[in-house]
């Protein structure tokens, strides 16, 4: 067994690629493909926590796909020929492995909840495609978080998002405007995802070569040429759109809305977790801290888009009337909590942006699995349909409400943790205004909550036909989420934890 | 593909024939498929592989198709078949990737298959992901245009 | 200007894209604008692979490299032509050994390997003068090519190879594009954008009234 620890890099996307391309040949029907899919998911989610228990104990895994690793390639004609890294590399760091635990539980705990809800919201003779694209996308995610190369990064980013789009449209079976969703995602989604191309094609030029640690070294080099500027600037556009930052956020909550919900909280747990680990990865190891935040100020920028983020998604969430819609714009708002931790780019900051990631993907996802359950139950999940379910599903009700409790922030969840460390992030940085926001959108997010806690505690149901509480199936994964977020708010273990150095790493600082 | 037959006859569809396309096509086919394997078997000598191969036959197939109706087309490449096939040239992919790891070399380091003959293991390991690949273009553009004709 | 000729025409092609792609109401012009998008990223990777006076990066095998090196080396001034040939008789010794190896199918001899090059170089070297051996190890390497009597570096391959990937990346996309319209169309009816918004204002409508 031993024997495979030094290829679980490329283990944990070739595991999912071939279940994903598998998935098909199983035949039509609810069951075979997902259980393939199940099995593939938690035999991923193995395989990702011993190789962050691994880099945890040893340090950094690089591993090179194909025949050559280092090499040397013949320079042009008269120039000297050149020595580096040639083939595809694939490197964990502590970083990686968090993301990378992060998106393969996630993605376990989904999708055995996925059997039910996604057999009721998608025609049946197409779920064993839909469980091939489930996988396929999960390869995507994995794949963009564990390559250490620039263009792979690209392609990878592409296979996830086509297969997201493709999840999503598949919602129209439920509601048709999936459909118009998916298609408009696509165009910003592609967009984004060019000017992604066009930054790695300038950073190429300048530098020679797409490995993102050989780019940092050399961008260190020649941080003062305008092709590297130029670069920055067009990465940072294609990432933004990619994780749905202020401006350019307004795909996300229709996307969300009315794609099936298990695609909704697969999406909101994971995928723009990952494009803020991409973030992470361009501004702080391939551009640099000193180059991102120093020579060229990125870091206003952000801040000031992420403050209004926050503030505008959750302004916007409170007057929405589906709940889907609510958990969509209160996402928008939660990604300008993490890029604002990273905009801060000091310790506390960070660690904060990072333990945020984890719990609003296990926060936001339970949510959207609780609503799942009532759309499984009630057929809709409107906010008026909230009245009175803690009578008729009365567990799926404890999960919104712990849920709400744990967007919110309140002390004992994740939310409380990684809210006290990006407060804290900003008064250290000197900037109490972003405190300030910090703390309003806290306020708002409570006024959000709210309108999903009243009427469950003190609304009065509707008369007619009984509503029986959701099967085990869909709530255990649900419980099991919040469970997780309940255990991050009350371990004291962060100091010492994977999040802890793997913010010292980003930062070069020691333990 | 989920939803019945159309009832009425939709030319085109269920039939064409034109004469001198029919002719036509009949000379440009095997030469279409004959370049296409050739631009398969090619790829690593020169430009070429499984992605433009792969276009290539599906083209042959298209062209058949739209002179003589896609249910004929479909008659000859039953919808069952590339549902399997397209999935399947991933598979040879992969496989071949894990077989190089099962050597005890990296995810798809041709060397292992071959160690005597690095050269030779090259080619073989290229030839078959190529192979792969092509199976799948060929049979994912077949059904996209399947798919997009039976609208 | 006219070196960056490439550069503006990427430009432009992409501006041009971006444009359909937001003004557009046609669902199928904004997809066609968003590949002339990606074609002007394409034009770009490619013009960064140009190397000045580059040919394409095509192999040649080495019998073939040495042979075009040891005539470009006859043409050059001051060259001894005695030398030569009885360098080119020494690496044909190397390359098509008369041994009798043809019965062992498997252990025929590999004219690439570095090792059989390098034997080749040695033999040669032993016929030629130092400055003379020196160019034609400098000729025979196979990033080199020589086109009629003009040794020429191959281009960069690397952002060909990137581009097919980005291309078939496309391709998909227009795909995934093309396949969601043709859903859409079904159930909306329309494909203009602006009636799509209205329709879809509908279904909110008819959302609210069904919960009124």
């Amino acid at each position: 067994m031993s024997g495979l620890l030094p290829h679980l890099p490329a283990l944990i996307v070739v595991t999912p690629l071939l279940g994903g391309v598998l998935a098909p040949l199983c035949g039509k029907g609810p069951t075979k493909a997902w259980a393939l899919a199940t099995a593939v998911t938690w035999v991923t989610f193995a395989l990702t926590c011993w190789l962050a228990v691994s880099v945890y104990d040893q340090g950094t895994a690089q591993y090179f796909v194909g025949t050559w690793g280092v090499g040397s390639a013949p320079g042009p004609l008269g120039a000297k020929d050149w020595t580096g890294i040639v083939g595809i590399e694939l490197r964990v760091d502590r970083l990686n492995a968090l993301v990378l635990c992060l998106v393969a539980g996630m993605t376990a705990v989904i999708t055995p909840y996925a059997r039910l809800s996604v057999a009721k919201e998608i025609p049946h003779d197409r779920l064993h495609f839909f469980y091939a694209v489930w996988l396929l996308c999960l390869t995507g995610l994995l794949g963009i978080t564990v390559t250490g190369d620039a263009f792979n990064l690209y392609v990878l980013i592409e296979i996830s998002s086509l297969t997201t789009y493709i999840l999503v449209a598949l919602g129209k079976s439920r509601d048709k405007r999936a459909l118009t969703a998916a298609i408009r995602y696509l165009f910003m989604g592609t967009v984004g995802a060019s000017f992604l191309l066009l930054g790695i094609g300038y950073l190429f030029m300048c530098t020679g070569t797409l490995n993102m640690a050989e780019m940092a070294t050399r961008v260190a080099e020649l941080r003062d040429q305008r092709g590297i500027h130029t670069a920055f600037a067009f990465v940072l556009a294609g990432l933004s759109l990619k994780m749905a930052l202020f401006p350019v956020h307004q795909w996300l909550p229709k996307a969300y809305a009315y794609s099936p919900t298990a695609v909704s909280a697969f999406l909101a747990s994971t995928a723009t977790k990952v494009a803020i680990y991409g973030a992470f990865r361009f501004l702080f190891t391939v551009f640099g801290t000193e180059f991102s935040f120093g020579v060229l100020d990125a870091n206003s920028l952000l801040i000031a888009c992420s403050c209004i983020a926050i503030l505008y998604g959750s302004l916007v969430a409170i007057r929405q009337s589906d709940l889907k819609r609510l958990l969509a714009y209160s996402s928008v708002a939660q990604v300008g909590y993490m890029v604002l931790g990273m905009a801060l780019a000091n310790r506390e900051a960070l660690t904060g942006t990072l333990v945020h990631m984890v719990n609003h993907a296990l926060v936001k996802g339970a949510m959207f699995l609780a609503v799942g359950c009532m759309i499984y139950r009630l057929g809709s999940a409107k906010v008026s349909d909230l009245n009175g379910l803690g009578k008729r599903m009365p567990l799926t009700t404890v999960c919104l409400i712990v849920g709400c409790l744990g967007l919110v922030g309140v002390p004992l969840t994740g939310g409380f943790v990684s809210k006290w460390y990006l407060v804290q992030g900003a008064l250290r940085a000197g900037l109490w205004p972003v405190a300030v926001v910090l703390l309003v959108g806290s306020l708002l997010a409570v006024l959000y909550a709210m309108r999903i806690v009243e009427p469950l505690v003190f609304g009065k149901a509707p008369e007619g036909e009984e509503v029986r509480e959701a099967p085990p199936s869909m709530l255990l994964p649900t419980a099991a989420l919040l469970v997780g977020s309940l255990v991050l708010g009350v371990s004291g273990s962060l100091k010492t934890g994977l999040i802890w150095t793997a913010t010292g790493d980003l930062l070069g600082v020691g333990q | 593909m989920s939803q019945p037959p159309p009832q009425e006859h939709r030319p085109g569809f269920d039939d064409a024939d034109n004469v001198v396309l029919t002719k036509l096509a009949a000379l440009l086919i095997p030469f279409i498929l004959i370049y296409g394997f050739y631009v398969q078997v090619h790829g690593d000598f020169g430009p070429g592989g499984g992605f433009q191969a792969g276009v290539i036959l599906a083209s042959a197939y298209i062209l058949y198709a739209l002179v003589h109706g896609v249910r004929r087309a479909q008659r000859l490449l039953p919808r069952k078949i590339t549902d399997v096939t397209a999935p399947l040239g991933v598979v040879i992919y992969a496989g071949v990737g894990v077989v190089t790891l099962l050597q005890g070399g990296h995810l798809l380091d041709y060397d292992v298959l071959d160690p005597q003959h690095t050269q030779h293991a090259q080619e073989w390991g290229m030839f078959l992901v190529e192979a792969g690949v092509g199976l799948t273009v060929a049979s994912v553009m077949a059904t996209i245009f399947n798919e997009i004709a039976e609208q | 200007m006219l070196g960056s000729i490439n550069y503006l025409i990427y430009v432009l092609l992409m501006m041009i894209g971006l444009y359909a792609a937001i003004a557009k109401h046609n669902l199928i012009k904004k997809v066609i604008g968003l590949s002339l998008f990606q074609t002007g990223i394409f034009i770009f990777y490619i013009s960064l692979g140009v190397v000045e006076q580059g040919v394409a990066p095509i192999s040649v095998d080495a019998p073939t490299r040495f042979a075009n090196a040891f005539d470009h080396l006859a043409a050059r001034d001051g060259a001894d032509p005695e030398a030569l040939a009885r360098a080119r008789e020494a690496v044909e010794e190397v390359l098509h050994p008369h041994a009798d190896h043809a019965d062992h199918g498997d252990s025929h001899l590999d004219v690439e390997a570095p090792e059989t090059v390098a034997h080749a170089l040695e033999a040669a070297g032993r016929e030629l003068p130092a400055d003379q051996a020196a160019a034609l190890t400098e000729l025979t390497r196979r990033d080199r090519l020589i086109v009629d009597g003009v040794v020429r570096p191959y281009t960069n391959p690397l952002p060909h190879v990137l581009i097919l990937t980005a291309i078939v990346v496309s391709v998909s996309t227009l795909a995934v594009a093309l396949a969601i319209i043709v859903w859409i169309r079904r159930e909306f009816g329309t494909i203009e954008d602006d009636e799509l918004t209205e329709l879809e204002l509908e279904v909110n409508n008819d959302a609210k009234g069904g919960e009124a």
